[in-house]
């Protein structure tokens, strides 16, 4: 329909039915790779790591000696069987076979690691450290890959799929709360942060939020400007741009100068906990970079309300406020929902680098890991930032599911 | 009654409208006609204030639209455009009570209302209150753009080439409503075309524009009779003027009344072409006309059509 046209939306049932014929109706070749590739490196490479402490790096330890051989062969099954679902002809019930049986091996894949882990705590005792090893690492990729894959050939219901990626999230978090996780070396760096964790986190979802706060309204506005006044279209976008190529750290860095400045002249500010490292800097590069692409977005959405629409709304006695609230702005949802997603996981991610000025968030455990040479650290830090990105991406999806009622019919 | 005073509009150094002066009477259909760029969709503009003039007013029933907010002027008028601009988020019934809402009607007069102008532009408001733009034909949804201009009931309509982009059955069959509704509501109406044919059928008044400037304003008949110059002349008529004339002028104005002929008299109302083509498939020279007004008869020939003093008065 008409209000997608060219909007960010790309899981329409039509371009899916697209790919589903482009794709031929034979065996799916990529997803074949995928598999051989899962088994060459299940034969060849460690399925976990194993080293006597946290710091000195492990040895690869083969699936097989790893864990016994019905969790091995168990794990082997399950990528044999995606194997033979690629082998089938391309359809619905392909799609659904291979979404669930790469589910499950991904699943499979977490619970094995654990297991094995477990095992090599019995053995070698609690300061040997079990990692995750490559042989997991491609299984748990080309998995991951293989069901977002035959997810989106589906193309369900936005709001289908929401819930999907929640029971899939809601899955792993089971697997870790019931302890069938808390041997291996990620775990127990958890575990060791447990107190600091929570609080970093709400810093990081702090420091994201205060660069939204920032970032939303005065991106928007810049947007609308670039909207109504051509002549500062060009300048403003070309600022945004430069903005955007400066490398975070150089941003961070180029704050504390000007901020310790400031904070020193008025003492007020220190007070209130302004200076040149610390939260207040990592927030304005934050927002800083959060303005391009909302500016962008909305003058995109803004833009693409056709002209007749708003020569017949004007006609007809609309003033200027009511045209954007009631016109523009509901005909731009679908690509001012795109672009806050974009804005959120990119913030989410580059909040990441707000450590390095001392702003904490989970960044802080990836430069500590860094640190200490403790890759299980850092792993936990970049896995949550995923995992944090990925949630938000998730429920702005929902949201736009849930306020384009007609997108996907 | 409309009264544009002496307007001027400039678009950096091109005069689009050039001091124009027009008298619409109310209750009329006056058409601005030209071709593109004669600063007719221009004039239509200033009228709703969408452009404001350099110079000049626009009165409506003597007052200065200036002296009014264009907001509120706007929600008085109805307008309708060529792309017809339908919000393609809402329902058609949410389209057409648009201006009502805004004017804060209560919601059940405007679903009322909204039935109401569906019925009268044709359309069956159980089958279409609900849909959405999108599932409408191209003419269906202009039906639904002249509907949400009049929503409000206002007393002047602007509509700029409002059937420009349909096909010809489809324009002639809004046409058609367009006159029925008229002749029911009794509207002043300024349409801008550049389609002769569609501004003969439904003003009663045309203003010829060109350069900005009005070359010539008067009935159908007699810029087609009597056209200024060259340019009026090419535009209005060009190689099919007589034939065009035939369709402004009624019967009775050549009627022999008295005299008599064989056959189904044709009303003194209808137009000369109608005759014509009466005689021409029928192969007959004289038709019997009826007066139905006056009930007095009389009989047209052949010859009374090309009129023998004068072919184009």
């Amino acid at each position: 329909m008409s209000l997608t046209d060219g909007s960010a939306v790309a899981e329409t049932p039509e371009t899916a039915a697209i790919q589903r014929r482009t794709g031929g109706a034979g065996a799916n070749p990529l997803l074949m790779l995928i598999v051989a590739g899962m088994a060459a490196a299940l034969a060849s490479l460690g399925f976990v790591s194993v080293g006597p402490n946290r710091i000195v790096s492990g040895k690869p330890l083969a699936l097989w000696s790893a864990v016994e051989p019905a969790f091995a062969v168990g794990l082997a099954m399950l990528i044999l069987m995606l194997g033979l679902a690629a082998l089938l002809r391309s359809g619905a019930w392909r799609d659904r076979l291979v979404s669930v049986v790469a589910a499950l091996l991904l699943l499979a894949s977490v619970a094995t690691a654990g297991h094995a882990a477990s095992l090599v705590a019995e053995a070698s005792g609690p300061i040997a450290r079990t990692s995750l090893g490559a042989a997991f690492w491609i299984i748990a990729a080309g998995s991951a890959f293989a069901f977002a894959d035959a997810m989106g050939r589906m193309a369900p219901h936005p709001l289908a799929q929401v819930v999907v990626a929640a029971a899939m999230g809601g899955a792993l978090a089971a697997l870790a709360v019931s302890g069938a996780l808390s041997d291996l070396s990620l775990a127990r760096e958890f575990a060791n942060r447990r107190e600091a964790y929570g609080a970093e986190v709400l810093r990081h979802l702090a420091l994201v939020g205060g660069a939204l706060a920032g970032a939303l309204p005065i991106g928007a506005l810049l947007g609308v400007v670039a909207l109504r006044r051509q002549a500062w279209r060009k300048p403003l976008f070309a600022v945004l741009n430069l903005i955007q190529t400066i490398p975070s750290i150089a941003i961070f860095g180029l704050l504390i100068g000007p901020l310790s400045t400031l904070s020193a002249w008025l003492p007020g500010l220190r007070s209130l906990g302004v200076g040149g490292i610390g939260a207040a800097p990592a927030i304005i590069a934050l927002t800083l970079y959060g303005l391009l692409p909302t500016a962008r977005g909305t003058f995109a959405g803004l833009a693409a309300t056709p002209p007749a629409v708003i020569e017949a709304a004007r006609g007809m006695g609309l003033d200027e406020r009511q045209i954007l609230w009631r016109v523009s702005i509901p005909l731009a949802l679908p690509i001012l929902i795109a672009s806050l997603r974009l804005v959120v996981v990119q913030l989410v991610g580059l909040a990441v680098v707000a450590a390095l000025i001392g702003a904490g968030g989970l960044g802080a455990f990836i430069f500590q890991g860094l640190g200490q040479t403790a890759t299980d650290l850092i792993l936990l830090g970049a896995l949550s930032a995923i995992a944090l990105a990925l949630a938000a991406d998730l429920a702005l999806r929902s949201l736009g599911a849930a306020l384009t009622p007609g997108a996907s019919s | 009654m409309i009264v544009l005073d002496r307007l001027t509009k400039r678009f950096g150094t091109t005069l689009a409208v050039d001091n124009l002066s027009l008298t619409v009477p109310n209750g009329s259909i006056c058409a601005l006609v030209g071709a593109s760029g004669c600063g007719k969709s221009t004039t239509l503009r200033l009228i709703n204030r969408l452009s404001e003039p350099d110079g000049g007013h626009v009165l409506i029933d003597g007052t200065d639209a200036a002296s009014l907010a264009p907001v509120a002027l706007r929600r008085r008028i109805g307008y309708v455009i060529q792309s017809i601009g339908l919000f393609p988020h809402w329902s058609i019934a949410r389209n057409i009570g648009t201006v009502p809402e805004l004017l804060g009607w209560p919601a059940h007069r405007v679903a009322q209302r909204v039935d109401e102008l569906l019925d009268l532009v044709g359309l069956d408001p159980a089958r279409y209150r609900s849909r959405r733009p999108h599932e409408l034909s191209g003419g269906q949804q202009q039906r639904v753009g002249v509907a949400r201009a009049l929503a409000a009931d206002p007393d002047l309509l602007l509509m700029d080439e409002p059937f420009g982009a349909l096909d010809p059955v489809t324009r002639d069959g809004l046409q058609g409503a367009l006159l029925d509704i008229q002749a029911r509501t009794r509207k002043t109406v300024v349409i801008v075309t550049h389609d002769i044919d569609e501004a003969i059928r439904l003003a009663s008044l045309i203003a010829v524009l060109d350069g900005g400037r009005l070359i010539q304003q008067g009935s159908p008949h007699e810029l087609l009779a009597r056209p200024a110059n060259a340019f009026v002349e090419a535009f209005v008529g060009g190689p099919r003027r007589g034939l065009r004339l035939l369709q402004v002028t009624p019967v009775g104005e050549r009627t022999r009344y008295g005299m008599g002929a064989e056959g189904v008299p044709i009303d003194a109302g209808a137009t000369l072409d109608v005759a014509l083509e009466r005689m021409v498939t029928g192969n007959i020279d004289r038709i019997p006309v009826l007066d139905r007004a006056t009930g007095r008869s009389g009989a047209l020939s052949l010859t009374d059509i090309v009129a023998p003093d004068g072919a184009l008065r």
